[in-house]
């Protein structure tokens, strides 16, 4: 029994070596022909996934009067392919008024209610093949408000972001949740001073106007309120408030101006209708002012305020 | 006599002088938005708005002037935070103003108009300088009707360390005049490329109330029966109110790495904060009154 358990253990050793060995032999000599049993796997092209499209950090739109201001679309963009479809791949951010459709801004962009970007800043580090970016638009002052008081106000703004990978596969997203565009009330005065020059008593400026000039800074309709913030002083002598007049046509003193007060007055015929473009919409009035008789003589100061009244 | 015909030569040819020089910078100037529509008030409302004095250029401070036009009997109702005079700083292009409506609960019924203006003060003198104005209107009109309206303005899925719980930060904007809540809300899990579902919540309390008028900004946890590992995943939260889905957001965020020292600093600032304020406060009160006996001792 015991020398059939060494001859056991001997065949078994000498014919695993033998196995063994041919298993080498036959690698080693006839690897060259042959047939690997081969896996494999092919990975197919998964479309870009767009997500958490917020507009101006989930926060209604404050316009800058008479000048642009910055508003950012964020969105994340994703693709199963790696971050390589992201970094390669192309964008088109639409930002526009709710009305307008995002295909109708896509074929026709403009500074009133729709505006697109071909790019964006990363805001993150590609991981995963997750990116985080940031699209920034220059909005104009006088972009269409869509708050309660506008003329849109039935719509807001939206943003838009569609992504295209290299393989053309593409992924959008809206924002989530629209967003107000608030109503702009500004105005510009070109003018810095009125200067009437040297007058003695008893006389006024007669035909020799003085001009301002103001313009619309912002996106409505805008009237115009006048009044004295100071009236005009020298020491402890003053020139009545009433003494300035003011127009929105020339006239020769007093004519057809308006007595200035203290109060703001709302000035007749004067309308400053919201831009549509950065070509201004502007409207002047004229001054005119007289001084009393026995009016001491000295340097005269005051303030006028030019105060924008929503229409 | 001299000095008197002199007077009265003076009278006679008083000049009034202007200067030219015009140091003033100019800079548009407006409000946005100009009104304050409140329309859904009820005896005992508060009501808050933002607005914001606006300008192209900031290069200096600007001096600010603001008075409130308002009528009996809503002349106490009315107030903003920056008071009659004060100054928007340089380099500042909005500045906000917070207006606030208290309706007494024995208002009457009614619609009231008033008005805000804010006055630039002109930043030379020596001349007619003109200062630039905006008028903020304001209409209140008060009801005995319920009126509901409310946006969730913002939901975030921050970023959270593994074995956590999924978070939603929510902005929720009330508008309407009675207090809000979600009813359930229900956050599904999905793996990084979006195509296993992983887990499935349904959470029915613990959503906080908006009152009327206001926003609230919090976090809701949702716990799941599925250690998330470090890594990627998709998270799909749908918020219900009244049997109906009023807002939902689909995104991805991550499950960082966490060690003992940050779960430690996390716990401590989610649990022990208070205890940690007073423990510091403690012991700089304990370090006073040591430095002041040393000091009496030491005399």
């Amino acid at each position: 029994m015991k020398n059939d358990a060494r001859l056991a253990t001997a065949v078994y050793v000498i014919v695993s070596t033998v196995m063994i060995g041919t298993f080498f032999v036959s690698q080693t000599i006839l690897g060259a022909t042959s047939t690997n049993v081969t896996s494999q796997v092919i990975v197919g092209i998964a479309a870009p996934a767009v997500s958490a499209v917020t507009l101006n950090h989930s926060a209604a739109i404050v316009l800058n009067p008479n000048t642009t201001t910055n508003v950012d679309v964020n969105a994340t963009i994703s693709d199963a392919n790696g971050c390589s479809e992201i970094t390669t791949g192309t964008t088109t951010v639409l930002l526009f008024r709710s009305g307008v459709t995002s295909s109708t801004c896509l074929s026709s962009p403009n500074t009133l209610n729709c505006y697109v970007a071909t790019a964006f800043t990363a805001s993150s580090s590609c991981s995963s093949g997750s990116q985080n970016t940031t699209t920034t638009f220059a909005v104009q002052y006088f972009a269409q408000g869509t708050d309660v008081s506008s003329t849109a106000s039935s719509d807001d703004w939206d943003a838009t972001v569609i992504f295209r990978t290299p393989d053309n596969t593409t992924g959008s997203a809206d924002a989530n949740p629209h967003e107000e565009l608030n109503t702009l009330l500004a105005l510009n005065v070109t003018t810095s001073t009125i200067n009437y020059g040297t007058l003695s008593a008893n006389s006024n400026s007669g035909a020799t106007d003085q001009v301002v000039t103001s313009t619309n800074a912002g996106n409505c309709t805008t009237s115009l309120q006048l009044s004295a913030l100071q009236t005009l002083t020298s020491g402890a002598n003053t020139i009545p408030t009433s003494s300035q007049g003011y127009s929105t046509s020339t006239f020769t003193y007093p004519g057809t101006s308006t007595a200035l007060t203290g109060s703001p007055v709302t000035v007749g015929g004067f309308k400053l209708v919201g831009p549509t473009s950065t070509t201004n919409v502007a409207q002047a009035t004229f001054w005119g002012v007289a001084v009393p008789n026995n009016q001491p003589t000295g340097t005269y100061t005051g303030t006028n305020v030019f105060q924008a009244l929503f229409q | 006599m001299r000095p008197i015909s002199f007077i009265a030569v003076s009278i006679a040819f008083v000049a009034v002088f202007f200067f030219m020089p015009a140091a003033i910078t100019h800079a548009a100037f407006g409000v946005s938005p100009p009104f304050v529509n409140a329309d859904h008030l009820v005896p005992g409302s508060t009501f808050t708005q933002t607005i914001y004095l606006v300008r192209d250029n900031a290069d200096q401070d600007v001096k600010i002037q603001a008075s409130l036009q308002l009528a009996d009997p809503i002349k106490n109702w009315v107030s903003f935070d920056q008071g009659s005079s004060f100054t928007i700083p340089a380099g500042m292009h909005q500045f906000p103003v917070t207006i606030s409506v208290s309706v007494p609960k024995d208002a009457g019924l009614g619609i009231y108009h008033g008005s805000l203006t804010f006055n630039t003060a002109p930043a030379s003198a020596g001349q007619v300088t003109i200062a630039l104005g905006a008028q903020v209107e304001i209409n209140l009109t008060i009801g005995n009707n319920v009126y509901e309206n409310y946006v969730v303005q913002r939901m975030t899925f921050p970023d959270i360390y593994e074995g956590e719980n999924p978070l939603v930060d929510v902005k929720f904007e009330n508008d309407g005049n009675v207090p809000e809540s979600f009813d359930s809300a229900v956050f599904e899990l999905y793996d990084q490329y979006d195509t296993v579902r992983l887990a499935y919540v349904q959470k029915n309390d613990g959503f906080p109330t908006t009152p009327a008028f206001s926003v609230k900004d919090y976090e809701l946890e949702f716990p799941i029966d599925f250690y998330m590992g470090v890594g990627q995943y998709w998270g799909f939260v749908t918020f219900y109110k009244n049997h109906q889905a009023v807002a939902s957001q689909k995104t991805v965020f991550n499950v960082l790495r966490s060690d003992w020292w940050s779960r430690f600093i996390r716990y401590v600032a989610k649990e022990w904060i208070w205890l940690l304020i007073a423990l510091v406060l403690l012991v700089g009160i304990v370090i006073a009154i040591v430095i002041r006996i040393r000091r009496s001792a030491a005399r």
